[in-house]
C-alpha cells in the first residue's frame, strides 16, 4: 500500500536568478489524497507544472514509477490535470472534450462511446454530452474538467486550486465529492489549495509550504495538533502564542519563565539551553478559562481582564488582556445549563491550560 | 440632450464616410456622361461594361490576384504568427521589430525595394512579381490579426491538449488552428481587400501581360471619369461589402 508513484529528490526550479523552489524532497504515495498547502506565491502550482511536465526542474530528480521524468514532456506522462481555469475546448462538445484522450491512444470509437458516457455518469452530467462548454455553470465544468481527466486513468491526478472559482455552497458540496470519487477510483490525487480548511478536512497527508521549501509533511491531525515550527503554527488554525524564556529543564519535564511567572510544564521532548526563547502555542479551544481562582485546577494560571465577547453560535471568543499587557483569545463552548454566558466586559478572569496540550516551538 | 448629441455625431461620421461612395453610386445609374447633375435613371453604364471584355478580364485578373495572395499571406503569415507566441528561437526580438517596422513602411518605399530586388534576380515583371509583392505586403497584417487572437487564447488549454498525450503537431491540428480560424479568416480577408485596391506597390512591380484593376482605373481616370468606372466601382464596393458580411457571420456563427 505504501507504493511510492512520485517521487522528487532535492528538487530545485529557478526562474533566471529568481529561485522558487529550494531543495524539494516529496514522495507521494500510490491512492492517497495528497494536499499541498501554503500561501499564494508559495510554489504549489510549479510543483504541479514539473510533475505535469509543463516545466522542467532546475536541478535534482522527479521519479514517476520508478523511472527518472525529468525532461519528460506531458503527453509521455501518465499523469492529468485538472486545471483552475477548467481549460475545456470551447470548440468541442462535451462528449468531444471528454473522448479527447482516448481518441489520441487510438482506442475504438465503440469503446470510447461506452467510456465517456461512464466518465459523465460518474459526475452525474451524461445529459449534457452534447453541449458546448460555455453552456455550462463553473460547477459542471469543472466536473467535465474531472472526468476529461480520469477516463485516461493517470496514476496521479493533479488539481491545481479545483474548487476556488465555486461559490462556498458548491465547494463544500465538491469537496465531498472529490474525495467520493478519489476512494470510488483509487487514483493517487495530489491537490492544490491555499484554504486550510479544505485541506484539513479532504486530506489523506498535507504538504505545507511556504517561499518555496516544505515546512511540514504529516496527516491534517499532526500538521493541526504538532505544527512543526512557527510558520506552519502561523498558518494552521487559530493560535495563541505565550512568549517564554527556559528557566531549566530535565527528565521530568521543563520550566520556563512566561507571563511574568515561573511555571513547569511535563514536556520533556524540547531540548532547549537555558535562557533561549521559545513560544508556547496553544489554541485558543484549549484555552481554559475560569472566573475565580480555586477552580483553577492546573498549577498555573494568568490572570487577566476580559475586554471583548463575541458570540459565535455555539462557542464564545473571549479577549483577555493580561496583567502583562499581552492580549489572548480564548474560545470557550458552552451549553445552556452552564453560566459561560456570565462573562462579562470588565471581569477579572484566570487562565490555563492543561499540561501537555501546548506546543513548544523555537522562537525564530 | 446627450442623447441626441451623440445619435447627430454618430450620424455626421457616417455620413462624412460613406456620403462619396453613394454619390458614386447614384452617378453609376446617371444618364447624363460628363455633367454632375441628374439626368435621369439609366442602366446603360452596366451594359457598356459587360460588353467590355477587356475590362472584365482586367477584374478577373485582380479577383485571381487577390485570392492567391492573401491564401499565400494566410499561410506564411499564421504560421509566423504561432512560432512567434509559441516558441522561443533567436532572433524573435528582432523580428517582432521588423514585422512592425514593416507594417508602417511606406507603400513607395516597399514599391522601389521589391522592383530593385526582382530587376537584381533578372525576373520579368509581371504575374509572379506581383503576386509575390502582393504576399508580402499582406503578411505582416495577417501576422498582428492572428496573434491578437493567440494573445486572447488560454495557454491552458494548449497545456491541456499536451496533458491529454497530444504532440506538438495533434495540439497544433485540434486545438490550436480550430481555435484560431476566424482570426486567420480575418487576416485572409485583410490580405484580400488589401490586394484588391493596391496601386502604388502593383506600380512599379507589374508588367504589360498581366494587368490588374486598380491600375487600370489608375490610367483610365487620368483622362477623366468615365461612367462605367462608377459602375464598376459600384459593383466591386457591393462584392466587397458582401464578402464582409458573410465573413462576419462565419465568424460570428463560430464564436
Ligand atoms: N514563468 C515564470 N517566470 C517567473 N516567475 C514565475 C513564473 N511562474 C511562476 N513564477 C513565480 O513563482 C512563484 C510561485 O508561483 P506558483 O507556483 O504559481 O505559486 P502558487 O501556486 O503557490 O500560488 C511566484 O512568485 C510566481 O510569481
Ligand atoms: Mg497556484
Amino acid at each position: 500500500m505504501n507504493e511510492i508513484v512520485v517521487s522528487l529528490h532535492g528538487v530545485t526550479k529557478k526562474y533566471g536568478d529568481l529561485s522558487i523552489l529550494n531543495g524539494v524532497d516529496l514522495e507521494i504515495r500510490k491512492g492517497e489524497f495528497l494536499t499541498l498547502l501554503g500561501p499564494s506565491g508559495c510554489g504549489k502550482t510549479t510543483i504541479l507544472k514539473l510533475v505535469a511536465g509543463f516545466e522542467f526542474p532546475t536541478s535534482g530528480e522527479i521519479r514517476l514509477n520508478g523511472r527518472v521524468v525529468n525532461q519528460e514532456p506531458p503527453e509521455k506522462r501518465e499523469v492529468n490535470t485538472v486545471f483552475q481555469s477548467y481549460a475545456l475546448f470551447p470548440h468541442m462538445s462535451i462528449f468531444d472534450n471528454v473522448a479527447f484522450g482516448p481518441r489520441l491512444r487510438g482506442v475504438l470509437e465503440e469503446t470510447i462511446r461506452e467510456d465517456v458516457k461512464k466518465a459523465l455518469e460518474m459526475v452525474q452530467l451524461s445529459h449534457l454530452s452534447d453541449r458546448r462548454p460555455h453552456q455550462l455553470s463553473g460547477g459542471q465544468q469543472q466536473r467535465i474538467a474531472i472526468a476529461r481527466a480520469v477516463i485516461n486513468k493517470p496514476s496521479v491526478l493533479l488539481l491545481d486550486e479545483s474548487l476556488s472559482a465555486l461559490d462556498y455552497k458548491l465547494r463544500k458540496q465538491m469537496q465531498v465529492e472529490l474525495k467520493q470519487l478519489q476512494r470510488q477510483l483509487g487514483i493517487t490525487f495530489v491537490f492544490v489549495t491555499h484554504d486550510q480548511e479544505e485541506a484539513l478536512s479532504m486530506s489523506d497527508r498535507i504538504v505545507l509550504m511556504h517561499k518555496g521549501v516544505i515546512q511540514q509533511i504529516g496527516t491534517p491531525t499532526e500538521i493541526y495538533e504538532s505544527p512543526a515550527n512557527l510558520v506552519v503554527a502561523n498558518f494552521i488554525g487559530e493560535a495563541t502564542f505565550f512568549d517564554s524564556v527556559v528557566v531549566d529543564h530535565s527528565e521530568k519535564g521543563i520550566a520556563l519563565e512566561t507571563e511574568g511567572q515561573k511555571i513547569h510544564l511535563k514536556d520533556t521532548k524540547t531540548k532547549a539551553k537555558p535562557g533561549s526563547k521559545l513560544k508556547i502555542l496553544v489554541r485558543p479551544e484549549d484555552l481554559r478559562v475560569e472566573r475565580f481562582l480555586k477552580d483553577i485546577t492546573e498549577a498555573f494560571s494568568f490572570e487577566g481582564v476580559v475586554e471583548d465577547i463575541l458570540y459565535r453560535g455555539t462557542v464564545i471568543d473571549l479577549c483577555i488582556r493580561l496583567k502583562s499587557g499581552h492580549v489572548i483569545q480564548a474560545t470557550e463552548f458552552y451549553n445552556e445549563d452552564s453560566d459561560a454566558l456570565g462573562y462579562k466586559v470588565g471581569q477579572t478572569v484566570f487562565v490555563t491550560w492543561v499540561d501537555g496540550w501546548e506546543v513548544l516551538l523555537e522562537d525564530a | 440632450m446627450m442623447e441626441l448629441v451623440r445619435k447627430a455625431y454618430l450620424s455626421f461620421i457616417l455620413l462624412f464616410l460613406y456620403a462619396p461612395i453613394l454619390i458614386l453610386i447614384a452617378y453609376s445609374f446617371n444618364s447624363g456622361t460628363y455633367s454632375t447633375e441628374w439626368e435621369g435613371f439609366t442602366l446603360d453604364w452596366y451594359k457598356s461594361l459587360a460588353k467590355s471584355s477587356d475590362l472584365l478580364e482586367i477584374t478577373f485578373n485582380s479577383f485571381l490576384l487577390a485570392f492567391l495572395a492573401a491564401t499565400g499571406a494566410t499561410i506564411v503569415g499564421t504560421a509566423a504568427a504561432i512560432a512567434l507566441k509559441r516558441y522561443q528561437f533567436l532572433g524573435k526580438k528582432a523580428m517582432q521589430g521588423l514585422l512592425f517596422a514593416l507594417l508602417m513602411s511606406p507603400d513607395v518605399v516597399m514599391g522601389i525595394a521589391l522592383l530593385v530586388l526582382f530587376v537584381a534576380l533578372r525576373m520579368d515583371l509581371g504575374f509572379f512579381t506581383l503576386l509575390l509583392s502582393h504576399i508580402t505586403f499582406g503578411i505582416p497584417f495577417v501576422i498582428v490579426t492572428v496573434m491578437g487572437r493567440i494573445t486572447s487564447l488560454d495557454e491552458n488549454l494548449t497545456q491541456a491538449a499536451s496533458d491529454l498525450g497530444a504532440s506538438e503537431f495533434q495540439t497544433l491540428h485540434k486545438v490550436i488552428l480550430p481555435l484560431l480560424w476566424p482570426a486567420v479568416l480575418s487576416g485572409w480577408l485583410l490580405a484580400f481587400t488589401l490586394s484588391m485596391d493596391d496601386v502604388i506597390i502593383s506600380f512599379f512591380v507589374s508588367g504589360p501581360d498581366f494587368e490588374i484593376l486598380p491600375l487600370r482605373i489608375y490610367s483610365m481616370v487620368r483622362l477623366g471619369v468615365k461612367p462605367e468606372i462608377n459602375a464598376l466601382c459600384t459593383i466591386l464596393f457591393i462584392l466587397t461589402m458582401a464578402i464582409v458580411f458573410t465573413s462576419r457571420k462565419l465568424v460570428g456563427d463560430e464564436e
